[in-house]
């Protein structure tokens, strides 16, 4: 694919302008029978755009609730009850609340689950010509034309084929492809259209090890080519080692960490990130592994300090009391502790 | 997690019937449905709480016994038409496969068959003196199938669910799976079904009533609309005669929807919570 | 003489799909066989990916589906098998007892996660109910990690996901039983939390002398645990042996395929693989279901399928690449492949 994805890309490509994400102080509560809880919890970074950015962390600790936000798709019962999220997007800003506009065109999400986002009903050709009306490009406006649609559709396979995806695909209802097959005709939707961001939520935790590469690797053909952003969510600490080239780990609703990849897991300087990449077992390593300890702090309850102190190592006093501040600790890299690991 | 309005508003309507109709009306000074008691066409007063009517009837005793009736039918059907639909869901639900498609066919012939026209067909050979109890064990009849299929579809997708391995393996036999395990899902659907079957009941029974194919000298809601319609008491100007009925069946439907839906309601939300 | 801790012979499982005009047949599992022989407990994987066929292979084990053929047989006692006579299903309870995967549909939300332990211990085991059975529960729950306060009274959703796995594994664990099944365990488990109930699943085979049968996907928690390691693919056995000796020196190339796609820290990726679009046709086959995707891929794997082939003992690989050469040139002779 890639020595035809400059050619074809490379317009886009050239028109590029790098994204800058910037979060202040956001804060994320879903409204629930218990009472209100801050799934994302005053969170503030600035992003640069370009390349792969991944966001880890598990259970309970905001990410997809982060990355909902950053995406608009705020409904009841999430809201965002405080700060602000910005895009920088050819110099114009763009806020959460203007973001709909953007939708599919400039910033495009893959779900976890393809069958979600799929009209079940809608053969998967019917699917791309849908959101070919939202297009940037001069030549898909107005596709309702036949000629247009024909075009449009050559277009597509075209895509399809670079992606190396059988074009059968375009006349199937979703539920008669695989889950993998599924998922990368997801990939090839939310990138038809050369987005600049594409936000991704989990898109191969589902699936098998071996379509998950594929996919993996099919994403980071896609980054680049278009040379754009992608934000991907996962628990999965393998997946960020092989594919993004910076990360956000998050806690109990912060972010704790933030850095590029390499150096996050060669030295890692929050307790936590430390904790989480010692605990995954490995094939061919013999050493005797010990689980974490402990779990998070419930969300519903009032929290002081750090929220890692509970079950950290290095925990003092100062911990309990105070919250540490996402400060930068050298260059590009962040940690929000008082005692950072060396 | 507390009571939302609806079955708040619901429930005190119904109560308020209750006590209408199993507390007041064996307080009667004679029997209601007995003609010439009084003076006919008597006005509202503090002896006659809705005055009196054409037959020299009491209206405010005879409704007050017309509730009771109607929800004793009720009752009765709902009762008798969800133990019914309960073992033939949970039966077909939880054995699945030729039992499940066997149970199935007879429960879909009794939804199919239309119960009003038969109703009126039987009611009209025995000419109005369809007994109170045939009237009953029509009803019952014709009041199970859906309920059967709707308990039988929260069985069949309960019958998948993990759990129910569980089950089977700390050692549990289908009866006990059926009763401890799958019932509990059951039990709203049984709450709901239970009221609609009420409102089924009453609702069939007094339409039957009015157009006079029921037994229209026991008091009931469907007759207390009757006479009042046969007198022509609109055109009379006796407004209390037949309003009093309709603005109690409507109340007492009222009470029945407001709690079949807030009970939903109410069971929605608790299932969310946990 | 080591005994037989379990045998799987020849185990076929046939599902039919489709309408009346059109039906397609899946073998789920096809010619299923592998077997282990040992005077300690030990733990053996069964690694595949969805379609693989392996959490069909859990029903069958635990009777709740039936082989169209086959028999398995679990401490040289036979709880499978067509024609003969299996285990009682009050025995099967006390000898084989199943751990699911997800801990939050493997309970009744309605009920208490206790009831389940009582049961066990009442109907299993036979125990009477109050003190007898409540003394079986507190001790089982204490080798698991968990106080008996902290569980009794308690619905599914007021644990986590690793406690509620927890009791789920001490309801297993009541009977004594000596094999449990665990089905993809640890997989709705943060990955950090995981190694606290694999350890555990070691600890209970020390202590307790219960063999597990590990279902996963995970190569990872497969590696540190397992003793044995049957590969499963399109309802296949592909390779079965030591479980240091397959992940370390795989053989059949569908291993090391996954080997090479588990995204492990400390390797990058280079290549994409082929991907498999033909899934529903792979089941039927009529030569090595891996065919298709194989970089190795012979004329001979697509028309004949390959039979165990043991390069030592204790260890089988079904491919034609480790064919004898002698075999390879005379059935090329008789004209096949």
């Amino acid at each position: 694919m890639k020595s035809n994805a400059t050619h074809v890309h490379g317009e886009a490509a050239s028109r590029r302008e790098t994204v800058d994400i910037s979060l202040r102080d956001v804060v994320g509560t879903y409204t629930t029978v218990r009472g209100t809880v801050n799934a994302v919890d005053g969170v503030s970074l600035d992003i640069a755009g370009g390349g792969i950015i991944g966001v880890a962390g598990e259970s309970g600790c905001g990410k997809t609730t982060l990355l909902k936000l950053l995406y608009g798709n705020v409904e009841y019962p999430l809201s965002l009850t405080r700060g602000s999220i910005r895009f920088n997007l050819d110099g114009m800003p763009i806020t959460h609340e203007t973001i709909r506009r953007y939708w599919f065109r400039r910033i495009a999400y893959i779900p976890q689950s393809s069958m979600s986002s799929l009209n079940p009903v809608i053969r998967i050709r019917k699917q791309f010509l849908d959101r070919a009306g939202y297009s940037q490009d001069n030549v898909f406006q107005g596709a309702r034309g036949r000629r247009q649609q024909r075009e449009t559709l050559e277009r597509v396979r075209q895509y399809l084929r670079e992606l190396d995806l059988p074009v059968e695909v375009l006349d199937s209802f979703p539920h008669q492809l695989s889950g993998g097959m599924r998922q990368r005709v997801m990939v090839a939707l939310a990138t038809f259209f050369h987005p600049d961001i594409i936000l991704a939520d989990e898109p191969t935790t589902a699936l098998d090890v071996v379509v998950q590469k594929g996919i993996l690797l099919l994403l980071a053909e896609v980054q680049e080519a278009l040379r754009n952003t992608i934000l991907i969510v996962t628990h999965d600490m393998g997946v960020h080692y092989q594919l993004t080239h910076r990360m956000v780990i998050m806690y109990a609703a912060k972010i704790v960490e933030y850095g590029p990849t390499e150096e996050v897991f060669s030295r890692p300087l929050h307790p936590y990130t430390k904790m989480l990449i010692e605990s995954l077992p490995k094939v061919g390593d013999d050493r005797v592994r010990q689980g974490a300890k402990g779990k998070p702090p419930s969300l519903y309850s009032e929290l002081r300090g750090c929220r890692y102190a509970p079950r950290c190592p290095k925990a003092q006093a100062i911990c309990r009391k105070q919250e540490p501040e996402l400060a930068e600790l050298s260059p590009g890299r962040r940690a929000a502790c008082f005692f950072p690991e060396e | 997690m507390g009571w939302n309005i609806r079955l708040k508003i619901g429930l005190a309507i119904l109560l308020f019937f209750v006590v209408l109709a199993f507390g007041v009306s064996w307080l009667a000074p004679v029997d209601p449905s007995a003609q010439g008691s009084y003076l006919p066409y008597l006005p509202v007063s503090a002896d006659h709480l809705l005055g009196t009517n054409a037959l020299g009837q009491d209206i405010f005793w005879f409704l007050t016994e017309s509730v009771r009736n109607s929800m004793i039918l009720g009752l009765t059907v709902a009762a008798c038409t969800t133990l019914i639909s309960l073992a033939v869901g949970l039966v077909a639900g939880y054995r699945g496969g030729k039992t499940d498609r066997f149970i199935m066919l007879l429960n879909d012939s009794f939804i199919v068959i239309p119960t009003f026209p038969i109703l009126i067909v039987l009611s009209s050979l025995v000419r109005g003196r369809a007994g109170f109890p045939a009237i009953v064990a029509i009803l019952i009849a014709f009041g199970w199938a859906w309920n059967g299929r709707t308990i039988r579809s929260v069985a069949l997708s309960v019958r998948e669910r993990e759990f129910i391995n569980m089950a089977r393996f700390s050692g549990c036999r289908t009866a006990r799976i059926v009763v401890q395990e799958i019932f509990p899902y059951v039990y709203a659907y049984t709450v709901v079904g239970f009221i609609n079957s009420i409102l089924y009941a009453i609702n069939i029974e007094a339409a039957l009533a009015i157009i006079g194919l029921s037994d229209v000298e026991t008091p009931t809601l469907g007759s207390a609309v009757y006479w009042p319609n046969t007198y022509s008491a609109i055109m009379t100007g006796n407004y209390v005669w037949i309003g009093a009925p309709v603005v109690a069946i409507s109340l007492l439907f009222l009470g029945l929807f407001l709690t079949s839906t807030g009970y939903n309601q109410y069971f929605a939300e608790r299932r969310g919570h946990s | 003489m080591p005994r037989t801790i379990l045998n799987v012979e020849g185990i076929h499982k046939i599902y039919s799909l489709g309408s009346f005009f059109k039906r397609l047949r899946i073998n789920a599992l096809d010619d299923v066989s592998f077997s282990v022989e040992s005077d300690d407990p030990v733990v053996i994987s069964l690694i595949g990916e969805s379609g693989s066929g392996k959490t069909t292979l859990l029903k069958v084990l635990l009777r709740l589906v039936e082989p169209n053929r086959g028999r398995i047989d679990v401490e040289d006692r036979p709880i499978v098998a067509a024609g003969e006579r299996t285990l009682p299903d009050d025995e099967l309870l006390r000898l084989v007892q199943p751990i699911f995967q997800n801990p939050f549909e493997a309970f009744n939300a309605y009920r208490t996660v206790d009831k389940y332990l009582r049961d066990t211990a009442v109907l299993v085991n036979r125990l009477a109910r109050g003190h007898e059975a409540e003394g079986a529960i507190d001790e089982t729950l204490e080798s698991v990690g968990l106080h008996y306060g902290d569980v009794v009274g308690k619905y599914p959703n007021q644990f986590s996901g690793g406690e509620l796995q927890r009791v789920s594994v001490a309801r297993a664990l009541i009977p004594r039983p000596k094999l449990i099944v665990a089905d993809e365990p640890v997989s709705m488990i943060d990955a950090s939390l995981r190694m606290n109930i694999v350890n555990l699943f070691r600890k209970i085979k020390q202590e307790f002398a219960t063999s597990f049968l590990y279902i996963t996907h995970d190569l990872a928690t497969a590696y540190y645990i397992s003793d044995y390691i049957a590969i499963l693919y399109r309802g296949c056995v592909m390779e079965f042996g030591a479980a240091a000796d397959v992940l370390r020196r795989p053989l059949h190339p569908y291993t090391q395929l996954l080997l090479d796609s588990v995204p492990q820290v400390g390797v990058k990726w280079t290549a994409r693989e082929k991907m498999s679009d033909l899934e529903t046709t792979e089941y039927a086959f009529a030569g090595c279901k891996f065919a298709n995707r194989c970089p190795h891929a012979m004329p001979r794997c697509r028309s004949v399928r390959p039979a165990a082939i043991r390069p030592k003992k204790g260890r089988e690989v079904y491919c034609h690449l480790y064919a004898e050469p002698r075999d390879q040139t005379d059935s090329e002779a008789v004209g096949v492949g």
